[in-house]
């Protein structure tokens, strides 16, 4: 959730905000119908707001006073207005406001939010920027800083595919530039291409106007889009935004395709396909690993004694609490009814034990508390740890840990080697 | 399948390639060594091939005959060659070669098979041209042609509109800014009240210099944009691109809604899809058909012949109720042996005389593997009219499913 500062002194437009920002679960909107109250609001949330959605004319402040506020607070605007006059336009033009938006029919409140859902994404997505010329690299840099995308920089193909090599900078999207020494913008593309497909990492490339044939040859080559030599400011931050919505999309759908619909854990497909990338390598490494399977205990009584709803919230607490204490490498998933699995790399046996014995612990301390009734459950646990013949394999013998624990009275987490 | 004609004299580019085009299941590749290999293979199978990929320099034809030979029999190439030659830019000219691409790496190979498969997508891809100047519609449909993608046309946005609601296997709209009555950016406005960017891709195209109309164009949803002073190449190449991207979205749908032994529909789209057909009717007060199917003593097939004839049971009923229902029809594998489907717009008559038919279409159905010959039947429950809800509505054809295993299999049970 990050906060959103709205003002507008029209009860009609904030009740249609109210509507369609009812569609973005991560904004928290922060409503002002005066200059007075936002700057009350401000004060009172000092530093917190991540965006502002701005009414130029106000009851007591009628010239775009409100501008210059959210920007001594140092917070990207956006302005929704039914008109802009010449005087306004020059100081919204030394302004940081990223988009002006009028007020001329029904689908502008829909761009507005828009606008502000995007730049609170920003905030969490990284950019590479590839060019040869610092100079390049900076003024692009400053566009994309200023819708709070954070950048990388890289001089050239090389260094950028050195970046894009640690993972843990999470890159979603790279504009380079045609020709640069060492590995030019199209040879970068297409190492880039080997490794991610275009619904994984956006390539946006950059070029003069006269190497026309040049858009071709990095469209075929898995370029998600091109931009010519000189651009706006506008142009570019555009063709990036609506490039990153696209990739948004893409995960979106693939999380219903990949993830459990009542718990958000990933499902035994992605499970398998996941997990067989992990299991191969450390095959190969002939390094040990963990497969844990997890179970309610008796929960058939809890479906049977509280009803469907209440089981299906205890299914969702299971993924809560290992969420919580697994390490975000660990790959989890439901595999169906009450029964989770999870395969743990880089874990020694004694490592596994612990966590496990953790796990187990808290979920006996652990009370679900809804409306009038306060259940609690404890879970079984199966584990083999080692490194056998598959995966599946693997599976199989934590399932018959889990039949161990359960026979020896559950509760209890049991290890096969 | 599509039939596509590879020549190269040199080995190594064939198994490259051949390695590439396995990535592909629709290709079917036939490989020639020479021109004389090559000119056999297209008097066998004429009129078959949909694309070639021609290396043009052969020990029998030094001088492009191949390019001319796959011109004389219509079919659209993409030329691969080693020597970096002017005159070649003047064959592309020519009606149906695709692209000339220097065979330097292994990735200009990978880039020639990905234009072979993109064209022999575009075959079974339909898209909408919107331009008020019929002069540009045309410019704009024979360059299409030449990819293999036949374009609708319309001369306005209220056509446009039509045509896109009534066509709904058009994949991509092409629209131009400066329209009467209605311009580019109001239709692109109301297209995407209808259609989502993963669903409709929107190109627009404008000669004006009009600032901002990209960013304009782009923040209320179209996919790309592209000045009216095209190449053909650079409006093929971006209407490729984004059509490649619309597949991408769809294969990872198909993931999330389709069921994957049999590529049936499963469980949640069913109710995603089906809720809104039921409202829709609830509304006009119009009875639907839900049928649930059922192997007969499906237990006794996996016991008796094992799992994987048992899938093979499943995988049959999917293709028997595609063959039989109408494409408008939903139908769902719930799991197991069990199927699913919705149908509207259907007389009680004709729903009884519809499942009688899917029954005995079964009974009368031998299938023949590896390993064994065996029949099954089915039991199909139906309930027809509007109850209270979908779900309601399963749950009754759920119970005339039970009435139907009940009175001895090999039946269908309406309830009404």
């Amino acid at each position: 959730m990050k906060k959103v500062l709205i003002v507008d002194d029209s009860q009609t437009v904030l009740s249609m905000l109210k509507l369609e920002l009812r569609k973005h679960n991560y904004i928290e909107p922060y409503f002002a119908k005066s200059y007075e109250e936002a700057s009350h609001l401000l004060r009172k949330h000092n530093g917190d707001f991540h965006a502002a959605l701005l009414d130029l004319h106000l009851p007591d402040a009628p010239d775009a006073e409100i501008v210059s506020l959210a920007n001594s607070h140092k917070i990207p605007s956006i302005v929704l207005t039914g008109r802009v006059d010449e005087k306004v336009q020059e100081s919204l033009n030394k302004s940081e406001v990223l988009n002006v938006i009028l007020k001329n029919d029904p689908s502008s409140i829909k761009f507005a939010i828009q606008d502000i859902s995007r730049t609170l994404k920003n905030y969490d997505t990284n950019v590479l920027v590839v060019d040869d010329s610092k100079l390049y690299r900076d003024v692009l840099s400053k566009s994309l800083k200023k819708t709070k995308l954070n950048t990388f920089q890289a001089k050239d193909g090389q260094e950028a595919l050195e970046i894009l090599a640690d993972k843990s900078k999470n890159i979603s999207l790279v504009i380079t530039d045609y020709e640069m020494p060492r590995l030019n913008g199209l040879d970068l593309t297409i190492k880039i291409r080997e490794e991610y497909n275009k619904d994984q990492l956006a390539i946006i490339a950059i070029s003069s106007l006269e190497a026309k044939d040049i858009v071709n040859k990095f469209l075929k080559f898995g370029a998600n889009d091109f931009i010519t030599k000189p651009f706006s400011d506008t142009e570019i931050v555009t063709r990036i935004n609506s490039n990153l919505e696209l990739l948004d999309l893409f995960g979106r759908i693939k999380d219903m395709a990949n993830k459990d619909f009542l718990t958000g854990a990933y499902n035994r497909r992605y499970f398998f396909d996941s997990g067989a990338s992990i299991y191969n390598k450390n095959k190969r490494k002939d390094a040990n690993m963990a497969v844990a399977m997890l179970d309610i205990d008796k929960f058939k009584n809890i479906n049977d004694t509280y009803g469907h709803d209440i089981g299906d919230i205890a299914i969702k607490e299971v993924k809560k609490i290992l969420d919580k204490t697994l390490r975000s490498s660990d790959l989890m998933a439901r595999f169906g009814g009450e029964e989770f699995c999870v395969l743990l790399e880089d874990i020694s046996l004694q490592d596994t034990e612990v966590v496990f014995e953790k796990i187990k612990e808290k979920f006996e301390k652990n009370t679900i508390e809804i409306a009038n009734t306060t259940i609690s459950y404890t879970v079984s646990i199966g584990i083999y740890y080692g490194i056998s013949d598959s995966l599946d394999e693997m599976i199989r013998l934590s399932d018959e840990a889990l039949y161990i624990a359960k026979e020896s009275g559950r509760n209890r987490v049991e290890i096969k080697r | 399948m599509k039939k596509v004609l590879v020549v190269d004299d040199e080995q190594k580019v064939l198994a490259l390639l051949k390695k590439e085009i396995e990535k592909h299941d629709y290709i079917a590749p036939y490989f020639a060594h020479s021109y004389k290999d090559a000119l056999n293979l297209l008097s066998e199978h004429q009129g078959e091939f949909h694309a070639a990929l021609l290396d043009i320099n052969l020990p029998d034809a030094k001088n492009k005959e191949i390019v001319e030979l796959a011109t004389f029999y219509n079919i659209p190439s993409v030329i691969l060659t080693d020597i970096n030659d002017e005159k070649i830019e003047d064959t592309f000219l020519q009606k149906d070669i695709l692209n000339i691409i220097s065979k330097n790496d292994l990735s200009s190979i990978v880039c020639a098979v990905n234009d072979i498969s993109r064209t022999l997508k575009n075959y079974d891809t339909s898209i909408l041209i919107v331009d008020d100047s019929e002069v540009y519609r045309k410019i704009l449909k024979d360059s299409l042609k030449k990819i293999k993608l036949d374009a609708l046309e319309a001369s306005n946005g209220i056509e446009a509109l039509n045509i896109v609601k009534n066509n709904q296997n058009i994949s991509l709209v092409l629209i131009d800014y400066e329209m009467p009555d209605m311009d580019g950016i109001e239709l692109t406005l109301r297209l995407r009240r209808l259609y989502k960017r993963d669903q409709l891709g929107i190109i627009a195209i404008s000669v004006v210099e009009e600032q901002n109309i990209i960013s304009k164009f782009l923040k209320i949803g179209a996919n790309d944009f592209v000045n009216k002073k095209f190449t053909h190449n650079e409006i093929a190449t971006r209407i490729n691109s984004n059509l490649e991207l619309l597949d991408l979205f769809r294969q990872i749908k198909d993931m999330a809604n389709k069921d994957f032994l049999t590529g049936a529909y499963n469980r949640r789209f069913f109710f995603d899809t089906g809720n809104y057909t039921y409202l829709k009717n609830k509304r006009d007060d119009s009875p639907l058909a839900v049928a649930m199917i059922d192997i007969d003593k499906f237990k006794n097939i996996n016991d008796k012949f094992g799992h994987d004839t048992g899938d093979i049971a499943i995988q049959e009923i999917k293709k028997i109720l595609d063959k039989n229902l109408r494409a408008s029809d939903l139908m769902a594998r719930f799991g197991g042996e069990e199927f699913c489907v919705l149908l509207e717009d259907i007389s009680y008559e004709n729903a009884r005389l519809l499942f009688e038919k899917i029954r005995n279409k079964f009974q009368n159905n031998i299938i023949r593997t590896d390993k064994h010959t065996f029949t099954f039947t089915v039991s199909i429950g139906v309930y027809f009219g509007l109850s209270d809800s979908l779900e309601d509505m399963i749950k009754l054809s759920d119970e005339a499913l039970y009435i139907a295993k009940e009175s001895g299999r090999n039946r269908v049970e309406i309830k009404i």
